[in-house]
């Protein structure tokens, strides 16, 4: 299985550009990265890195959909968070010297590019905007994973899904010629639930009744969005 | 089942303790796909304990202890034709990119020892 021909090698090149946390340096320093980096292709359902093993440093996604999940005690995966291009994955283990907290797997194809920990050091003692756009990641995830928290235990089943549709029609939507817009990731109805922190038929029940209700619209495992202010007003009305 | 890949020259030991003083040891607790067939290795390893699988042509081989894997393969940006899978509990010693440049300068008897 040969890699892709076209992969992005330069950063300055890279689909993602604008999103990543190197992505503000300046061109010289670019390039350095890129003579640096690692571009790797991951398939769906390969593994980028399994929990609780060693670190080796920061993926920076160029392409594609992550997912990162947890395992608890009795075996069950639950879903932590999903990254899409120009997120970075990797980067708190590497200033805790602490083994990978979650499995980070490909949900699609996705291209993903690596840099050792060793560089990454050193780039953030020569660049302090590379310090400073971690820090800064570090503090949005803080706040989403508080959030997170807080909506398990205050927000009913479907609230976090009509949240989690919205999140993602503005993360992933296609819009079509009909006005709607089509989710288009492939998440499995378990991950879904996983993700919100539910059982997978209460999932299915509920986003029936969406469907019932004509706030979404289900074309086999595709779900599309007719009209997003409608889903946003039925969560309003929720509260 | 696995089988001796090829026959490599492992690193001699007073290398090796040179080695363990500059770069750290490495263990994992959970079986994981260090590279996959098409991909660049993230860093080049050199096995300590344990055992690394590495998955060629649906066969598959253990790696010999204290052989150098992906060094060439991570200088030259060149994918690899195999899989390597580590298995739980090995140790490793893991080298950067940088370093197996200045390694390889400065040791080039160690390519015999090169997977």
């Amino acid at each position: 299985m040969a890699q892709k021909k076209d992969l992005p090698q330069e950063c300055k090149d890279c689909p993602s550009r604008g999103k990543g946390i190197f992505c503000d340096l300046e061109a010289a320093e670019l390039d350095e990265i890129s003579q640096f980096k690692v571009v790797n292709q991951f398939k769906r359902g390969q593994s980028i890195f399994v929990e609780g093993n060693p670190t080796f440093g920061l993926y920076c996604i160029s392409e594609g959909n992550i997912k990162l999940s947890k395992t608890s005690e009795d075996g069950k995966d639950a879903i932590v968070r999903i990254a899409t291009k120009g997120d970075v994955l990797g980067h708190r283990s590497i200033f805790t010297n602490t083994p990978y907290n979650a499995t980070a797997t490909a949900l699609d194809d996705s291209v993903i590019c690596f840099l050792d920990k060793k560089y990454i050091l050193k780039k953030i003692q020569e660049s302090p905007s590379v310090a400073q756009n971690i820090i800064n990641k570090l503090s949005r995830d803080l706040g989403a994973s508080e959030q997170r928290l807080a909506d398990m235990s205050q927000k009913s089943v479907k609230q976090r899904l009509i949240e989690l549709l919205l999140l993602l029609h503005q993360s992933h939507g296609i819009p079509q010629d009909n006005g709607s817009v089509l989710i288009d990731i492939k998440l499995t109805r378990e991950e879904m639930a996983s993700i919100i922190g539910t059982a997978t038929e209460t999932l299915i029940r509920t986003l029936s009744d969406l469907k019932n209700l004509d706030l979404i619209t289900l074309d086999g495992k595709k779900i599309i969005i007719p009209d997003e202010k409608k889903l946003l007003e039925e969560v309003t009305l929720e509260y | 089942m696995s089988i001796a890949y090829k026959t490599y020259q492992p690193i001699d030991d007073t290398l090796l303790e040179e080695f363990l003083k500059q770069y750290p040891e490495m263990i994992f607790p959970k079986e994981a796909t260090l590279f996959y067939k098409g991909q660049i290795p993230l860093t080049a390893l050199i096995l300590l304990e344990g055992e690394i699988v590495l998955k060629k042509n649906k066969q598959f081989y253990s790696l010999t202890p204290y052989t150098l894997l992906g060094a060439n393969n991570l200088l030259q940006n060149k994918p690899c034709t195999f899989e390597a899978i580590v298995q739980p509990k090995t140790k490793v010693i893991s080298i950067d990119k940088l370093s197996i440049k200045k390694i390889l300068e400065q040791f080039p008897q160690i390519k015999n020892s090169i997977v």
